[in-house]
């Protein structure tokens, strides 16, 4: 029981974290668009911008740098396992 | 005053935060180990905070059940009582389920006075007498002699990680305030000027009509 306990309050908080991480990158990704663009066409606004900044944002969501960010459920598995394997080996 | 309070809380705060850390963290002790044993214990409301849950494998009353007892010697003399008790799958994240072989294995690295084994214990928790609290053991390993140190690098890096994160949580919250937050306060504030702003005149004309209709003649 404790383990199912342990095993939902996990996925609760390292979802609660990825959505964080996820939500954080990509206004990294949006706010370097906004730069490059900002150093391409100083000044400029409107519509171009806003395709640019869209289609540079579906390219970051194809991209590997997104997926990455599946390892705050991987890292904190894998951590567990080893703990508890070199905890309890003799 | 407020930056006193200030400095107060966030004081209180830094010895709270480094009071877990110091029962959460493993610690190693070096040690001659006396005795070992189990007695029924039944917790008080004071110190159950301070015990595991029951057994991963077993299920006991939580009230009243026994609980395996390390009892050893510092080198200086000094005595110290560790339980041992699994600590579950939760809080503290050792996920120790295997108390029995530790007992066992304690047990076989007894020694007396006259041909000491020294040994390393890695614990975790405070010795309170007060309280009844104990260390709880996690591993017991045999060591050449009673001078050995061991260097905390876990320690190091359990904490590097958590600064780690911490930073990573500031930075997320700076990024939050400066893309979502100020944006918003600030297309709140124009709004809040505009509305001002027209209140203002508001006053202007009223106070003109009534100039005109009832002020004082010149």
């Amino acid at each position: 029981m404790g383990f199912v306990r342990a095993v939902v309050l996990g996925l609760a908080v390292l979802t609660v974290l990825y959505l964080l991480i996820a939500a954080y990158f990509r206004s990294v990704a949006r706010e370097r668009l906004e730069r490059d663009w900002e150093e391409q066409y100083p000044g400029l606004e409107g519509d171009a911008r806003d395709e640019y900044i869209e289609s540079g944002m579906k390219e970051y969501h194809g991209s590997l740098r997104r997926r990455l960010i599946l390892g705050v459920y991987v890292v904190p598995i894998v951590a567990v396992a080893v703990i508890a394997y070199f905890v309890n080996r003799q | 005053m407020a930056s006193k309070l200030k400095w107060g809380f966030i004081a209180f705060v830094a010895v709270v935060i480094g009071l877990f850390l110091d029962y959460t963290l493993p610690q190693h002790d070096v040690v001659r180990i006396t005795n070992s044993y189990n007695r029924v214990t039944t917790l008080g409301s004071l110190n159950r905070f301070f015990y595991a849950s029951p057994d991963a494998g077993t299920k006991e009353a939580k009230d009243s059940r026994d609980i395996r007892f390390i009892e050893a010697v510092y080198p200086s003399g000094k005595v110290i009582v560790y339980r041992n008790e699994d600590t579950g799958w939760i809080w503290p994240p050792y996920f120790k389920y295997d108390s029995s072989n530790l007992q066992a294995k304690a047990s076989a690295l007894k020694s007396s006075s006259d041909s000491p084994k020294w040994v390393v214990v890695t614990k975790y928790g405070w010795r309170i007498p007060f309280l009844s609290i104990y260390p709880n053991a996690i591993g017991v390993k045999q060591v050449a002699g009673p001078d050995v140190s061991i260097f905390p690098w876990l320690n190091i890096v359990i904490l590097a990680v958590l600064a780690l994160i911490v930073f990573f949580l500031w930075r997320m919250w700076v990024r939050f305030r400066e893309r979502t937050l100020d944006p918003l306060i600030a297309g709140g504030q124009e709004r809040l000027d505009r509305t001002e702003a027209r209140a203002e005149t508001a006053k202007v004309d009223a106070r003109n009509w009534w100039r005109r209709n009832f002020g004082r003649k010149k």
